[in-house]
Formats: C-alpha cells, structure tokens, sequence
C-alpha cells in the first residue's frame, strides 16, 4: 500500500515540475531574435547615410551600387531585401535589391524589417521609404 | 509485520529512484534555458557596453586630445566613450580617441582602465576596429642599375571577411617617389584607377622615370579601394625599408607629432624635408623641413608641429619624405617616403584592444559600423565572463 502512496506522491511531485517548466518564461535564443538584426540594419542604412550615398543611389537609380554598398556593410551570414516605395506606397524600380537565398525569407520565422525614410534629395522635398529586410542565411 | 517493513523497503527504493532520476533528468531538462539566459545576459551586457562605447563622448569630452603633445595620462579620463563630441551623427567615432587605444608613442590608455571606467568588473572583453573588406596586395619594384627609372608591378585581392571576393571593388594605387636632383629633394606621385575582376582581384604596373642628374630613391605604393563609394581603405607597400624603422606618425588634434621607434638599431639622425597632406585627388605641402627639423635619439627624439585645419581635413593621409640612413648597416643618406597617421595603419588597418583567449568559453559579439575620420570600418566587441 505504501509503494502505491510513495508512487503516487512522486506522480504529482514530477506532473507539477513539468507543468512549471512548459510555463516558466525561457529567453529567445539568438538566432530567433531579430532585434540584433534590426539594430544592424538601421546601423549600415544609418551610416550609409550619413556618408552621403543613401540619397544619391536612391533618387539617381544606382540599384548596383546600392546593392554593393549592403553587400560589405553587413556581416557575412546575414541576407537582405531591400524595397523602396514614394510617399503613396508606390513601389520604385523594377530592379530587385537584395542578397542571398530569398527562400531563407519565407522559411524562416525570424525576418527583422527596418524602415528608413528619406526625406529628399538635395533640395527637393520627395519623401522615400525604405523597407530593408534582414534575415540570417 | 513483515508485510509493512517490506512495504517501506519498497517505498524508499522506489523514491530513491525516481528522487536520483530527477537529480540528473530536471536539470538537463532546464539545462539548455539556462545556456540561453546566460547567453542572453551577456548579449545584453555587451550591447549596453557597445552602447557606451560608440554614443558616449566619455569625460572630458576631448579626452583624447586633451594633452595636447604631452605624454598622455590616463588617470585624467573619468569616463570612457569614443564619440565625436564635433559631429553629433550617431557611430562617428573621434580619431584620436581610437588611436589611444594602440599602442600609441604618445601614451595609450590601458585595458584595466577602460574596463574599470566601463564597469565591467567580472567580465572580459576585446575590441577590433577593422576595415569593411581585405585587400592582400603584392609589389614589386624593379630599379634600374642608374636610378633613373623603376617599374612597379602591383597586384591586389579584395575580399570580405569570409574570404568571398569583391568584385567590381575600385583600386587607385598611387605611386609616390623621391627624386634626389643633387640640389634639392622632392616627391612626385603616379595615380591610375582599376577595377577588380569577378575574383575580386586586379593588377598592373606602371613605369617610372627621370632625367638629367635626377635619381630615383625611395618609391611607395598606396591603394585606396572602395566599393560603391562606399567603403574606403588606405594601404600602403614599400620595398626598401621598414616605415616603423624611421618614425613614427601621429596627429593629435591639429598637431603632427613623430616620434622615434624603440628600437635604436638605426641611431643616425632623420632630417624632415618634407611633409604633404594628399587626399587622393590633390596634394597640400604642408611643411619644407629646415635643419631644426629632425628625430635623433639625443635631444629630438619627439617633433611636433601644429598645422590649423589639419583635423578637419578627412580622409587624407600625410605623405613625410626623410633624409636619413635605412638600417643599421648604414649605406650613405637617402631619401626614405612614410605615411601615416600610425595607429590605425597598423597591422593592415587592423586595430585589436585586448586579445580574445584561446579556447575561450560562450562569449557575445556586437558588431557596427562607425567612421573614423571619414573611413568606414567595422567595431566589434567580444565579451565573455572572466
């Protein structure tokens, strides 16, 4: 009778640790966690920027050079995406900016967005979006 | 009554088994959370370090600086931060702060320090300041018997970190050399523009000459590559000496100081002739040396000038021509080139504060990119708990 009490207290000892562990909070692990990846991809557009070279590959078209300029800014492993869109949300270009395996895009559950906005290009007020996609290949 | 000590007997085993089972099974359960908080506790901590480090300007706000052509002290900086106080855009980082992190003539400030100033007691770290992008490049220099023409042959490899290579990447090697005309010294420069194959390399070579009873003396190449404008680099290749035998240069503010290797296997006296700021498109003199200007391992061993301007003027490197003798065997005086500034040029533009240990255990790397006067380069900071 005693091996069956024994048997049963250990039951519930064991069900309720179990239940605790599928309920108690864990981190996310880094390779789920996009805020790293937003934090760089705002960093390069940021800097990229602040070079002077964002504005002029943007409103002049240069989609090679602005391809390139991602290509060594960011780490090795991580594939981007980039679309631009005008004030309306009017894609621009027909040229595909990005990097990298695009199936990784839609396979993968950790995709970070940053959106940059442009306000213009020299003088002229013509506002353009950007919406970078990042995810680790 | 055997009935009952058989049932304890039973009982107990079977919740020492079950109890022993728990021992190993619930922290192995628990085991890979644990892993991932500690990861995750030591991705924060680096994240808010490599905050302080790149958006902090530290205090005093010119601590990199603030000694002017003094030794450096680093019990005078209160806190530590690498921003530029003169540009308020976020990731630009002060050139001469950076440069206190090598292993600077002027005086550096040492790893217990910044780490007692970032209050990272019970963790370690490192810091690496490099390039976008590799360039290995070779030269060689073929000098004709009366020196009166060289042909430089170059050949140069960009790749990213991971060894992919860049194509399309844009090499400018600028061919600078001294030309002794017997009655005066000067320095002239070659510049051509290439552009790297799909392998990421490109070549070519460039004939040099001179006439009359000019010679031909000390040549440096200097590459300056970019990718879409975006991505500068500056290295630079010699064949006739090394540039840590003459001197060593560096700018504090608007201040040129150089400095004497440790060194002493060349004790002969380096007479300045010349020096010129070059932005790759034009060149400034800056200086015609007179006899007051000179390094010797007496009463000279630190010069320094102060040039108005000199910091805003970015990116541009300084071009130095020297009247001296290249190594200890002697040989006669000659004309030596060197460029500069020092620090960063280290290495291959690689700047390391602190090595990571090998074999070390889970650490965390950030990684940004920032600008130093006016090149991009990538910081990364690795920390790991001591």
């Amino acid at each position: 009778m005693r091996v069956v009490e024994a048997i049963m207290a250990s039951l519930i000892v064991i069900s309720a640790v179990t239940f605790l562990y599928f309920f108690a909070s864990t981190p996310s692990s880094q390779a789920h966690d996009t805020s790293e990846l937003e934090k760089i991809g705002h960093n390069i557009l940021h800097d990229i920027d602040e070079q002077r070279l964002l504005a002029r590959f943007v409103y002049k078209l240069e989609w090679a050079n602005l391809t390139s300029a991602l290509v060594v800014s960011l780490p090795t492993n991580v594939y981007f995406n980039l679309s631009i869109y005008d004030i309306n949300h009017n894609s621009i270009g027909d040229q595909l900016i990005q990097y990298g395996d695009q199936q990784v895009f839609t396979s993968s559950s950790a995709v970070a967005s940053v959106t940059y906005i442009l306000p213009g290009y020299q003088t002229s007020y013509n506002p353009r979006i950007l919406v970078l996609k990042l995810v680790n290949g | 009554m055997t009935g009952e000590a058989y049932d304890h007997m039973m009982a107990l085993v079977v919740l020492g088994v079950i109890f022993t089972a728990s021992v190993f099974v619930v922290p192995s359960l628990s085991y890979v959370n644990l892993l991932y908080l500690d990861q995750q506790q030591l991705q924060n901590i680096a994240l808010s370090a490599m905050k302080t480090i790149l958006f902090d300007e530290g205090y005093p706000t010119d601590w990199g600086s603030m000694h002017g052509t003094s030794m450096f002290k680093e019990n005078d900086v209160k806190r530590f931060g690498l921003a530029d106080p003169k540009d308020p855009s976020l990731y630009v980082l002060d050139p001469d702060k950076v440069q206190r992190l090598a292993n600077n003539p002027m005086g550096n400030i040492s790893y217990s320090k910044v780490k007692e100033l970032l209050g990272l007691s019970g963790y370690d770290f490192s810091i690496v300041m490099r390039p976008l992008y590799n360039v290995d490049r070779s030269v060689d220099i073929q000098r004709a018997s009366n020196e009166q023409t060289a042909t430089i042959k170059w050949e140069t490899n960009v790749s990213r970190s991971d060894g992919h290579p860049v194509p399309k990447a844009i090499v400018y090697p600028t061919i600078i050399y001294a030309v002794d005309s017997g009655s005066s010294f000067e320095t002239r420069t070659v510049q051509s523009r290439n552009e790297t194959d799909s392998l990421g390399r490109c070549q070519g070579n460039q004939l040099v000459s001179v006439s009359g009873n000019a010679k031909i003396k000390d040549i440096i190449v200097i590459f300056r590559v970019t990718v879409a404008d975006r991505a500068t680099m500056v290295v630079s290749s010699q064949d006739t000496h090394d540039p840590d035998d003459i001197a060593k240069i560096n700018i504090v503010g608007d201040t040129i100081v150089l400095s004497l290797p440790e060194d002493m296997s060349n004790p002969e006296n380096r007479w300045i002739t010349n020096i010129q700021m070059y932005n790759f498109e034009t060149s400034i003199s800056l200086l015609n040396g007179t006899n007051k200007d000179r390094l010797n391992y007496g009463s000279n061993n630190v010069w320094n000038m102060t040039f108005s301007g000199l910091s805003s003027c970015e990116p541009g490197i300084l071009v130095l021509t020297f009247n001296t003798v290249l190594g200890p065997h002697g040989g006669g005086r000659t004309l030596a080139i060197l460029v500069g500034p020092w620090a960063l040029w280290n290495l291959g533009g690689i700047m390391r504060f602190n090595s990571v240990p090998v074999g070390s255990g889970a650490s965390a790397v950030v990684e940004r990119d920032v600008i130093i006067a006016g090149m991009a380069y990538v910081a990364e900071l690795r920390l790991w708990k001591a």
